[in-house]
């Protein structure tokens, strides 16, 4: 089970706070017994010195002189303390009461300095002793040039100060589970605090409807490090409002498209069939009636490549194929429309270059992009076709003059069902999906095409084909146009 | 009754001038918003039939145009598109009627005549001077009861005439309300009409129904 980020955060910081509080904790309780247990030696070396000072020589003998009413512990039957005197040789000079007949243990080695150490005392306690070495009091007028050496010991229970360590323990821990509870409380409020903003975009998140696609999320004093989410995630939510509104505006272009050349046919049927007619008449409204219907399966055709272009459900095929003969097998069509315009007609294209692409596609973008090219040039105007080798690739363009568009509006015509007019003369034949369909077919095939116009000038489609389509099927797959409408009795529009 | 259509999809504008032709209306057709609205400034047009997706000039901005200018033709708007703002956006615009997309030539002729009938302020499809009864929709005479062969134009003319009853219309009128562009401008081809109206429409010894009024033109009511 994943846990929460609350959850995380809280377990984090409350193990945290408590390690960091157990640790402080055992710190202070070791500072405190290291205090007391200095203290307790002190008061231990300080009481041996005392003892030291009771013992005088005097004629080479040592006298200890010692009241047991002035310290009664030495004396005690219970909760005594003990000390012993030796000679430097280990003779006993003198004992405590409480001692009895027990020795205090002397440490190993020879004692230089106080030598403290934990013992168990004579009646079973634990203590600490303190060995000490000290020359004893010599008031005599002649002192001896070396002083004799007296070994003190001195002993006592360390009861008080474990049974104070003991207390401290006890309290030290009270106080920190407290400081442990009180601070998780006071963590699970900050952490939840922290979370806040965070709740309050998960929750505007979950609140998005599909049918509410301008809503964006909005967070009042975001945090620096929610800003970024939000922003983005607003960003996002644009870019699928966009895109609703495009598919949108697109069902209601096709539809009005498509209303057009339905518009006529009806029209057309019915007004030839409004009261009896000589033959001619009506052979000549069916065959405007076989017209549109060729323009709008023409229309219905692009739609459906291009839906399908879009599903990638196009496959490509692979086969060499001659760029300057397919470009003028696609041109012969249309050199009487040309010729009609008095259109100067300059083909610049390496008769031997070669790609390895798919014929069948290249033929559909070709005849898209010269049909256009016919169509929009002006009178006594100028196409020309290209084809050249360039780094990488191959680059053909298609320009003809008296463009009608700027500079700005040239990328729209890459855009499905964009016209630069909104007159629907050409309705049919242009329809506005050449140009996207033309681009689909390019970036299937592996390779690129853009669009350049200048208002009055040249309008060029210039097309990048780079390395060729990776290979699906070996054999050539038919493209799913029945190629461009044919009017058996062209007119003009 | 004359007909402007501004329509640039060429089959839809062959077939409706066809039909509103045969319909017995009088017909101008543009394929484009500055062209049709040469036409508009250039006739008193019944009825202009305005498609909104037009080349140079696009219909919504010609019909304000013609609203600005205090063109008083109806205006019977057609488009594909159906949704509501574009209804409302046209008719706030000055349409009078919208028709969409494809759309019954029937339906559009009827509106066409609804539309007429509105201008002269006659609801009824029939219209009738003393005797005389014309069916605008089957687009026959009958005086007595008898019905009167006429030739479209002849038709033309007398509705133009019935529907402006007991008023002087003069030769000018009757020539921008009864010809289109494409007619021959002649001086007495009025008169001629007018000649041959009235002999297929008096009887010996019936009220005469088609008078001339000197210096103010022809008017069509009861002898009194």
């Amino acid at each position: 089970m994943t846990l929460s980020l609350r959850a995380r955060l809280l377990v984090g910081a409350v193990a945290g706070t408590t390690t960091v509080l157990l640790a402080a904790g055992a710190l202070l309780y070791w500072q405190i017994r290291a205090g007391l247990r200095q203290e307790f030696d002190r008061a231990l070396t300080a009481r041996a010195s005392v003892l030291a000072s009771l013992v005088e020589q005097e004629d080479g003998r040592l006298e200890f002189d010692f009241d047991e009413r002035v310290i009664p512990e030495f004396a005690r039957a219970e909760g005594a303390e003990y000390f012993q005197i030796r000679r430097r040789d280990g003779q006993v000079v003198a004992r405590s009461r409480s001692l009895g007949t027990a020795d205090l243990e002397l440490p190993g080695g020879d004692v230089a300095g106080p030598a403290l150490r934990d013992v168990r005392l004579p009646d079973g306690r634990a203590g600490r002793s303190v060995t000490i070495l000290a020359s004893p009091r010599n008031e005599s007028p002649n002192p001896p040039a070396e002083p004799s050496q007296i070994v003190i010991s001195h002993a006592r229970s360390t009861a008080d100060v474990e049974a104070a360590l003991r207390r401290v323990c006890w309290v030290m821990g009270c106080i920190g589970a407290v400081a442990v509870l009180l601070s998780s409380l006071l963590l699970t409020m900050i952490v939840g605090a922290g979370l806040r903003p965070l709740g309050e975009l998960a929750r505007q998140l979950a609140g998005l409807r599909p049918d509410e696609p301008s809503a964006r999320v909005r967070l009042d004093r975001s945090p620096p490090e929610l800003t970024p989410v939000v922003d983005q995630t607003n960003s996002l939510l644009q870019r699928v409002e966009a895109a609703l509104e495009r598919e949108k505006a697109f069902s209601a272009d096709v539809a009005h498209e498509l209303r057009t050349p339905l518009a006529g046919l009806r029209s057309t049927a019915e007004v030839s069939l409004s009261r009896p007619r000589d033959a001619q008449s009506y052979r000549d409204d069916l065959l405007q009636c076989l017209t549109i219907t060729a323009q709008m399966q023409h229309m219905v055709g692009n739609l459906l490549c291009l839906a399908r272009l879009e599903a990638k459900q196009v496959p490509c095929s692979r086969e060499p194929v001659c760029l300057d003969s397919l470009l003028r097998e696609c041109w012969e069509p249309l050199e009487t429309a040309a010729r009609e315009k008095s259109v100067e007609v300059i083909w610049q294209s390496a008769p031997a270059g070669e790609i390895i692409s798919d014929r069948d596609k290249l033929r559909q973008v070709f005849t898209n992009l010269l049909e256009n090219a016919v169509s929009y040039v002006d009178e006594g105007g100028r196409l020309t076709v290209t084809a050249e080798a360039v780094h990488g690739g191959t680059e053909v363009a298609i320009a003809n003059s008296g463009s009608r568009l700027s500079l700005e509006d040239a990328p729209r015509t890459l855009d499905r069902l964009w016209r630069g007019d909104n007159g629907r003369q050409h309705t049919g034949t242009h329809c506005g999906l050449g140009l996207p369909l033309a681009r689909k077919l390019t970036e299937l095939l592996g390779g690129r095409l853009t669009v350049e116009s200048e208002l009055g000038g040249v309008f060029s489609v210039t097309l990048r084909l780079g390395p060729p389509a990776a290979v699906t099927n070996a054999a050539a797959i038919a493209i799913c146009l029945d190629g461009p409408a044919r009017d058996p009795h062209p007119k003009a529009f | 009754m004359r007909v402007l259509l501004v329509e640039d999809y060429a089959p839809t504008r062959n077939a409706l001038s066809k039909g509103l032709q045969e319909a017995g209306f009088a017909v101008d057709a543009s394929a484009d918003g500055e062209e049709g609205l040469w036409y508009a400034r250039s006739a008193p047009y019944d009825v202009i039939i305005l498609d909104l997706l037009l080349p140079k000039l696009d219909g919504l901005t010609l019909l304000a145009t013609l609203r600005r200018e205090g063109c008083e033709a109806h205006v019977l708007v057609l488009t594909a598109r159906d949704t509501l703002e574009d209804r409302v956006r046209g008719l706030n615009t000055g349409a009078d009627d919208y028709l969409v997309k494809p759309f019954r030539f029937e339906e559009l002729l009827a509106r066409v005549q609804a539309l007429v009938r509105r201008k002269y302020n006659r609801k009824d499809p029939l219209l009738r001077v003393g005797e005389l009864e014309i069916d605008t929709l089957r687009k026959q005479a009958r005086r007595d009861g008898e019905a009167i062969d006429l030739t479209a134009r002849e038709y033309a003319l007398l509705e133009y005439l019935a529907r402006r009853a007991g008023e002087p219309v003069s030769r000018a009128e009757i020539w921008e309300h009864v010809y289109d562009f494409h007619d021959c401008a002649q001086s007495n081809v009025v008169d001629v009409y007018i000649g041959y109206l009235r002999r297929k429409l008096e009887r010996p010894g019936r009220p005469r129904l088609l008078h001339t009024r000197r210096g103010q033109g022809y008017v069509l009511e009861i002898d009194s």
